[in-house]
């Protein structure tokens, strides 16, 4: 199969390819194997898609960050401590989150049993129909 | 008078979704409707051409009908899905997620739940447009019925205003330019765009410049990796121009010489359109919408072959012959789009067979 398609008359664009295939021919032989060169230089710079990404929510996601927002100090290590109110109102904020986030987690459990056991009643539903119908014809 | 409303996350200059809701407006006024844009949030200078979402409560009616613009997830979902009005979304396709893997986990994660949030959506819409049969089928895939293919409306005088002179007088050297319009996304593949000028440059024509007009806005770690990746190739002339104004847009197509499209995932994709408009010769890769798009116009690429790529666009630029029987089928296929009597008729059909 051609690699170019254009509504042009087929034997230019033919003449069109050849040309192009001529020219990667003589650039080959002149300047040798460019794609290895480009490829080196290139390197794992465009593996970037794989990267692994965690299976949630975007709402689990924002609940997340803003987690992050609030993170305990490590005082052992030698981070400084925040005054009292800062300190209360982060532990607040993440349990509200983290309650936040089992509770979407349950609901979203919740749900997922609930389209389960739909689609199964639904399923039986076709069944018996199809049953019904099919004894209808019979007699 | 029967009220027609339309509903955007945000209205955006120099967005090609921004410009149709526009178009659309105009051309519902004119046929008689009431109607306004409603939006979660407006650009900057167009507080005045739309209002915020919540006060279309007032003017909510079983009579009206609510039209949802849909290419991201958004609290206006929610909002039209509960409204009594008669509801119809034009889909304007919501990139997989996938794309974002890597470069942008607040994106991914929008792109999925806006995904799930089209799915279930499916149930409460009156009718759906798209601008493509790619468009189309993606809709039919999640439940969606009555879905009609009705192209985007384009104002083709935004492409007539005055071209900014910086970029003309600084960038008509005698050099090519060749440009990619869209904006700076994994699914849009600069990447390529800018392996295939490496072989252009370094192996074709050392006189060469590159533009990638568009903003990075939305995956900035996306732009940091093309900038590393023309400083590894050793590149030079390889112009990010970021957001820019519609003056400067039509400067740069008006400078170029080939307009190179190898993106992966494009719902319609409008600077094709701009490009035959400025008669740029097009090479384009044949993914999503865009060789429906195309239609027959400018040069489609099967195989990314960037060495392939490179030399048919010194071809187009070299080849009198090649060059003007491109370009005759892009200025065959533009008079499609720009029959615009045409366009504005089939979706206002559509539309005011809901309010009937």
């Amino acid at each position: 199969m051609s690699m170019f398609e254009a509504k042009i008359p087929r034997e230019k664009l033919a003449a069109v390819e050849r040309e192009i295939e001529r020219r990667i021919e003589a650039k080959k032989k002149k300047f040798g194997d460019v794609q290895a060169t480009e490829k080196e230089a290139i390197g794992d710079l465009l593996d970037y898609g794989r990267a692994a990404v965690d299976d949630i929510s975007h709402d689990h996601y924002i609940a997340r960050k803003f987690v992050k927002m609030f993170p305990e100090r490590d005082v052992a290590a030698g981070e400084a401590m925040p005054s009292l109110p800062v300190r209360f109102y982060h532990k607040v904020v993440r349990r509200l989150l983290r309650q936040q986030i089992v509770f979407n987690e349950s609901v979203l459990g919740f749900l997922e049993e609930t389209e389960q056991r739909v689609s199964e009643l639904e399923r039986r539903l076709k069944d018996l129909e199809a049953g019904s119908s099919r004894s209808g014809r019979s007699s | 008078m029967t009220q027609v409303h339309q509903f955007l996350p945000v209205l955006d200059r120099g967005d090609a979704i921004g410009n149709h809701v526009i178009a659309l407006r105009k051309l519902l006024r004119r046929n008689g409707f009431a109607s306004d844009i409603y939006v979660w949030r407006a650009g900057k200078g167009l507080k005045r051409e739309c209002l915020p979402y919540r006060k279309h409560r007032a003017v909510s009616s079983p009579g009206n009908v609510a039209v949802l613009h849909f290419s991201i997830g958004s609290p206006l979902s929610g909002y039209v899905r509960r409204l009594p009005d008669k509801k119809v979304m034009v889909y304007h396709n919501v990139t997989p997620k996938e794309y974002f893997m890597g470069v942008s986990e607040h994106v991914y994660y929008i792109a999925k739940s806006g995904r799930k949030e089209l799915a279930s959506l499916a149930e409460c819409m009156d009718l759906c447009l798209c601008d493509s049969e790619f468009n189309r089928k993606d809709l039919l895939e999640l439940g969606h019925k009555n879905v009609h293919v009705v192209p985007l409306l384009m104002d083709f005088s935004l492409l007539d205003v005055q071209p900014d002179s910086k970029v003309q007088n600084r960038y008509s050297d005698g050099w090519k330019n060749i440009l990619f319009v869209g904006r700076i996304a994994p699914n849009k593949k600069q990447e390529d765009v800018i392996r295939l000028f490496y072989y252009y440059k370094r192996f074709i024509n050392s006189r060469s410049r590159l533009f990638l007009v568009g903003t990075p806005r939305q995956t900035p770690r996306y732009q940091v990796i093309l900038q590393d990746l023309v400083r590894r190739l050793g590149l030079q002339d390889v112009i990010f121009t970021g957001s820019v104004t519609q003056s400067d847009l039509v400067a740069y197509y008006k400078v170029a010489d080939a307009f190179v499209c190898l993106s992966e995932h494009e719902g319609f994709g409008v600077p094709l359109i701009e490009a035959m408009h400025f008669r740029v010769p097009i090479i384009a890769f044949d993914a999503g919408a865009i060789g429906e798009t195309l239609g027959g116009a400018g040069v489609l690429v099967r195989e990314k072959n960037h060495m392939a790529v490179a030399e048919m666009i010194d071809l187009l630029l070299n080849d009198e012959d090649l060059r003007s029987r491109i370009l005759e089928t892009q200025d065959e296929r533009l008079r499609y789009f720009k029959n615009t009597e045409e366009m504005e008729a089939r979706l206002l059909k559509e539309i005011t067979a809901l309010t009937n």
